[in-house]
């Protein structure tokens, strides 16, 4: 159990790393993902250990998951198709 | 509400009464100088009648309290008090003020601002009521500093007049220097003793704190080294000079030394005697070679305050507080007839579209000839300054010199000093007042000046002129003409252990006789083959020693006629030697006083500016810097956060991350 933990952990530090260094949105995007599928991970192996109803969250979080691929996808094409790109650090026109 | 609560309206009256002219100034009617007279006359019936009601029993006080819970563990009583020496003060306040508003009736008629005069007339009558009618040093202090600006208000009256300005600034800003220190005293006696109550106090100050308290005394009645202000004060109008000198604003420090000078330290005490010996020679010497007419009697009121303090520093209030008293009858009549000297003088200078200095006595004279009716009362007056027999005057200053003489009982050989001194100072007194008696109304006039004088007496100067100058006369005071122990002031107030050498005041009575007839025949009469124009203006005693040379040139002359006529420019030599040293002497007395004072106080005011600016570093730099480190901090902090949130998301994340991460090792560990 302790070998799908750690690849829960892995996968969580992978997603934060790409989120924390890729200038990209769509990138920023798969990160997420991946953190959304780390903690999955570990709810699955929780409710192995403790408690089944724990495969719930499981569930609840595949569907946020999808819901949310599909609204940030639709900014995203929204967002390229005003400024030809998806840098994150050029999208400041709400702060100034 | 019972009667004795109508004393309020002591204090109320001439309050609203100032108020009212001030906010409704009549500008035609003579209402506020009619309304004045009759309200201040009120005054001093009323300080009459109490008086009466305080003067039978010793002791008696008439209290009206009011607390005034100013702190929790502090109160003050606000109520006012009235006992012997305080209804005289009421009295004199009143009188003097009738006088003065009855004069200026005529005096001030044709000023646009008439009005406003009164108004600060009435303030002034007030702010001095209020300081000697309360208990409380706290409240005192109020009406002390209203009287200091009603005579900032009054002496800069002509306010148009560069000098007017100047002088009443000049008053206000060295009472401020003595006020300083009168607050540090009370804060010191409220420190010591717990009480700022003056009938509640009792125990003996420190030398500092009682020092502190003079200091406002030495302020409002114009003490050596704070002196000078009262005859630049000359510049207000002359009745206002009158009320300022005689009674509201000088008498307010005597009467404040009379009743905290049992709480003062020997020691102390002695310092002050000392400075108003000062005082009182500095001042007589400036008199005697002034040209001023009102100078002169602006330098003799400083000498006057000097001999009540001298005579209260020395355990002698009964004499001092007696001095007060007849000084402000004798003092306020001879402002109010040298003032209508000069109203006349000036009157017909503007008929005749002439510009001479209308207050210089060198410039007129022969009033006795032409004015008897002036010239008499101002006979009586000067002869009580000068400390003639079968005056008040004399009374009071001999009795003062005699207790001076007689304290060597508790002060050892210093007395002796004093006593001798004080002596001095009453002949040149005398010497002054016969030199401004010659130069006034003795010698005959200039002959251009004929038509200056007045065809008949105006009943607004004669009756105040009147009143004051048999106020000056014995019969009030004593029934004893040579002594003031017969007097009531004396029974009610005198120390326990008195008994004065008389022989003393015999002898200054006669010496003042002396001078006052050697000031008048220097000044008034004039040698043969001179006349009183031509003479050169000399100080006196320069012109002593003229005189005196002109006798000897005679006798000199006499000699070489009989004996050989070829040697008169021996004698001519003499003379002109003589002179010149004697001009030389006595420019130096007068030189000191207008540059080594004005040096000594500009020395003074060097070293306050640098200690302004000391100050001023340390509140800037250290003051200032601890705010300034401490803005400096914030700034710096909220650079730092500023930082934090530069905009973008992944160094917020970053901080969400760290944050998160050092909570979760917090919580581990």
């Amino acid at each position: 159990m302790q070998f799908f933990l750690g690849i829960g952990a892995i996968l969580f530090c992978i997603g934060l790393g790409i989120v924390l260094t890729k200038r990209q949105a769509v990138m920023w995007l798969v990160g997420i993902e991946l953190m959304l599928n780390a903690a999955n991970i570990n709810m699955v192996v929780f409710s192995k250990l403790y408690d089944p109803t724990n495969q719930l969250f499981a569930l609840f979080v595949m569907v946020i998951a999808v819901a949310e691929a599909c609204i940030i996808l639709a900014l995203l094409l929204m967002l390229y198709k005003q400024h030809k790109h998806t840098n994150i650090d050029q999208l400041n026109e709400l702060k100034h | 509400m019972e009667l004795i609560h109508s004393l309020w309206l002591l204090l109320l009256m001439p309050l609203a009464w100032g108020i009212l002219l001030l906010v409704q100034p009549f500008a035609r009617a003579r209402v506020d100088g009619v309304v004045s007279v009759v309200l201040y006359g009120g005054l001093s019936m009323a300080g009459w009648l109490l008086l009466r009601s305080t003067g039978q029993v010793p002791g008696t006080v008439i209290e009206l309290p009011v607390h005034w819970q100013l702190l929790k563990t502090y109160s003050v009583n606000s109520g006012i008090y009235i006992d012997y020496p305080t209804a005289w003060m009421v009295f004199i306040v009143g009188l003097v003020g009738s006088c003065v508003a009855l004069y200026s009736c005529r005096y001030m008629q044709e000023e646009t601002h008439r009005s406003r005069y009164f108004a600060y007339l009435s303030l002034f009558v007030f702010a001095m009521l209020g300081i000697v009618l309360v208990r409380d040093l706290l409240l005192i202090y109020v009406g002390w500093e209203l009287v200091g600006l009603c005579s900032y208000l009054l002496i800069g009256f002509w306010h148009e007049r560069s000098e007017a300005r100047r002088a009443a600034l000049q008053a206000f800003v060295t009472n401020r220097l003595g006020d300083a220190a009168f607050v540090v005293g009370i804060g010191a006696c409220l420190l010591l003793t717990g009480s700022t109550d003056l009938l509640q106090m009792q125990q003996t100050l420190p030398w500092w704190a009682a020092l502190c308290l003079f200091g406002g005394t030495m302020g409002k009645s114009a003490q050596f080294p704070l002196h000078f202000w009262l005859p630049d004060a000359m510049a207000g109008p002359t009745p206002a000079s009158a009320l300022i000198h005689a009674a509201t604003m000088v008498a307010a420090g005597v009467y404040l030394l009379f009743r905290l000078h049992p709480l003062f330290p020997d020691s102390t005490l002695l310092v002050i005697a000392g400075l108003a010996l000062i005082t009182i020679l500095w001042s007589a010497l400036l008199a005697c070679v002034q040209k001023d007419m009102k100078r002169v009697l602006a330098y003799s009121t400083v000498s006057q305050l000097g001999y009540m303090i001298l005579a209260i520093a020395l355990h002698n209030p009964a004499g001092g507080f007696a001095h007060l008293l007849t000084h402000a009858f004798f003092k306020a009549g001879l402002f109010l007839s040298v003032g209508a000297v000069i109203y006349y003088l000036h009157h017909w200078q503007e008929k005749k579209g002439l510009h001479f200095d209308a207050q210089n006595m060198f410039l007129t004279g022969g009033w006795a000839r032409r004015a008897l009716w002036l010239a008499i009362p101002y006979g009586i007056l000067a002869a009580a300054l000068a400390g003639f027999p079968l005056t008040a005057g004399a009374l009071s200053k001999e009795n003062i010199i005699m207790s001076v003489w007689a304290s060597h009982a508790r002060f050892g050989q210093v007395a002796y000093y004093l006593g001798s001194g004080a002596i001095l100072g009453a002949l040149l007194t005398a010497f002054y007042m016969g030199r401004q008696t010659g130069l006034i109304w003795l010698r005959p006039a200039p002959p251009e000046q004929a038509a200056a004088f007045p065809a008949q007496p105006h009943a607004t100067f004669i009756i105040p002129l009147a009143l004051l100058s048999v106020g000056s006369l014995w019969f009030w005071w004593s029934p004893n003409p040579m002594s003031l122990e017969a007097g009531a002031i004396w029974q009610r107030l005198k120390a326990p252990e008195a008994s004065l050498p008389h022989a003393i005041g015999y002898l200054t009575s006669a010496g003042a006789l002396f001078m006052f007839a050697l000031g008048a025949w220097l000044y008034g009469f004039s040698p043969k083959g001179k006349t009183a124009h031509n003479e050169p203006y000399l100080q006196p005693l320069a012109r002593l020693l003229y005189r005196f040379c002109c006798l000897q040139d005679r006798v000199i002359r006499y000699l070489m006629d009989v004996a050989k006529p070829n040697e008169q420019t021996e004698s001519i030599w003499l003379q002109d030697r003589l002179t010149a040293w004697g001009l030389k002497l006595c420019r130096a007395a007068h030189q000191f006083d207008s540059k080594g004072i004005d040096r000594l106080i500009n020395g003074l005011g060097k070293i306050t500016v640098v200690a302004a600016h000391v100050i001023a570093w340390t509140d800037r730099q250290i003051v200032d810097g601890m705010v300034k480190a401490i803005v400096g901090m914030a700034r710096l902090a909220a650079y730092i956060g500023s930082r934090l949130q530069s905009g973008i998301l992944q160094e917020y994340a970053w901080i969400a991350i760290v944050a998160l991460a050092l909570i979760v090792l917090g919580v581990a560990i």
